[in-house]
């Protein structure tokens, strides 16, 4: 940081400001500027993006992975939808139904889902058969299968899922915000990128990295080492 | 229906494998009838692999596929299903939850709040492990809690899978005496497979003997004695007796 802050102040060229002047960007951005709205209008679309696609994804995962015939049928959906650049879904989401929030919402869906549906049909296909005989010869429920004996074996993959849905989700919202959106951290870059003020651009970019860097400390990892509990029990026995 | 008294009636005509390789059909088991009357200890005697775990799964509703009829004496539990308790080879319990949970899991809901099934753990001598996970246990100990979780669903049936394999002579010793203990305190049928003769005639009220290629009952051999009697002089006399007898 220091050599960056130096090296910045002995060029002083536009394209690579100082550290101090993104954050002064920054705080000014957040007492005076538009920074919470606009922070807020990304949140918001990666939240609900997140939520949708780990259940989508998670389902027609699952199911895919509980079924043979499922699994034949959508496969080669899967790769097609995998392979599709982000680009390209952004676009068309646009052309098809509009300049709209619902358009770009779909469009960052459409983009995560398969990626969920991939790491929850492995998890699935790992499932431990011989807890499976437990259930049976025990007789238990339904419901506790589900919740005691399955869902715990999918914990590790929707941490992945999450871990790296998150990271891409909010990659694709900021695109689709540049493109066709007129709030968010997105818009923003792409309007201090037309008035060459690399600094605010900066400064935009290094909020929502924050935030989701708080994300990540403050929920993903918590539960994350709640979930493992029973490992790392194991490992200091 | 079953006659008062009995708790299973086996009818199988035949149980066969598909190898996942050659696609070829081969029949494990066929033509065995058994029979299993409430509070007797059954054990099946035979050679490791001849089908009697795929002949305790079938009992169990893990496997389905078989010809044939698989009865339960009343009262049953829906669907004509009889409450199970299962020792498996391997403990089998869930890493994720404790022991407490493990055993909370497959408890009917009559049972959530008696405190029977932390009286099994005590007596398996694993009521200090309670809130431990399954991954800190030694195995002998986690076959002490699978056994407990067995007995605390207060099972009509009890299957159990050659339950002492794999644990050192002394530590398998000790779970046998315990295990012997518990049960002629809360008897209930059982199942017991086995490949160790002797274990079979210290625990038997009946034993049922398997061989051939399909695996079918060659004999049945029933013990008029006593288990708390059968010391080991017995038990030789009694080896010698089934030997002389075949």
């Amino acid at each position: 940081m220091l050599l960056w802050e130096l090296l910045a102040q002995w060029q002083q060229s536009q394209v690579l400001p100082p550290p101090s002047s993104i954050l002064s960007s920054l705080f000014y951005e957040a007492s005076d500027g538009d920074l919470w709205k606009h922070l807020w209008a990304t949140l918001r679309r990666v939240v609900i993006c997140f939520f949708v696609a780990m259940a989508l994804g998670g389902l027609l995962g699952s199911w895919m992975g509980i079924s043979r015939r499922v699994n034949a049928w959508l496969d080669m959906w899967l790769i097609v939808l995998l392979n599709i650049p982000a680009l390209v879904t952004i676009v068309l989401c646009y052309l098809w139904l509009g300049l709209i929030e619902a358009a770009a919402l779909t469009a960052v869906i459409i983009n995560k889902v398969p990626n969920v549906a991939v790491i929850f049909r492995e998890g699935v296909r790992s499932f431990n058969s011989r807890y499976r005989d437990l259930s049976k010869a025990y007789r238990l429920s339904v419901w506790h299968q589900f919740w005691y004996v399955w869902v715990p074996q999918l914990v590790p993959y929707t941490m992945a899922a999450a871990r790296s849905g998150l990271s891409l989700i909010w990659k694709i919202v900021l695109v689709v915000e540049l493109l066709g959106r007129s709030e968010g951290i997105g818009f923003q870059i792409h309007f201090y990128f037309q008035l060459f003020d690399v600094a605010s651009l900066m400064a935009y970019s290094l909020s929502f990295i924050l935030v989701v860097q708080a994300l990540e400390w403050g929920v993903l990892q918590p539960l994350e080492r709640r979930a493992r509990r029973w490992q790392s029990s194991a490992t200091t026995a | 229906m079953l006659a008062a008294g009995r708790v299973l009636r086996l009818q199988l005509d035949k149980k066969s494998f598909r190898s996942a390789e050659t696609q070829k059909v081969q029949t494990v088991l066929q033509n065995i009838v058994l029979d299993v009357q409430d509070q007797e200890f059954v054990c099946l005697f035979g050679p490791s692999g001849c089908g009697k775990t795929t002949l305790l799964n079938l009992i169990a509703g893990i496997d389905a596929e078989f010809e044939g009829k698989l009865t339960f004496g009343s009262p049953t539990i829906g669907d004509g299903q009889a409450r199970l308790g299962y020792v498996f080879q391997d403990p089998l319990l869930l890493p994720w939850m404790t022991v407490e949970n493990n055993i909370r899991l497959v408890l009917p809901k009559s049972q959530q709040s008696s405190d029977l099934p932390w009286r099994y753990l005590d007596r398996m001598g694993v009521g200090n492990v309670r809130k431990s996970f399954p991954g800190e246990l030694s195995l002998g100990m986690a076959r002490r809690v699978s056994l407990a979780r067995a007995f605390a669903v207060q099972p009509q049936l009890l299957l159990m899978d050659e339950p002492f394999v794999s644990l050192d002579q002394q530590n398998a010793e000790v779970l046998r005496e315990l295990m012997m203990e518990v049960w002629l305190e809360n008897r209930c049928a059982v199942l017991l497979v086995t490949h160790d003769l002797d274990e079979a005639i210290r625990f038997a009220d009946r034993i049922i003997f398997f061989g051939n290629d399909p695996t079918s009952i060659v004999r049945e051999s029933l013990i008029q004695t006593q288990q708390i009697e059968r010391n080991s002089l017995i038990r030789s006399e009694i080896q010698q007796q089934l030997v002389e007898r075949n």
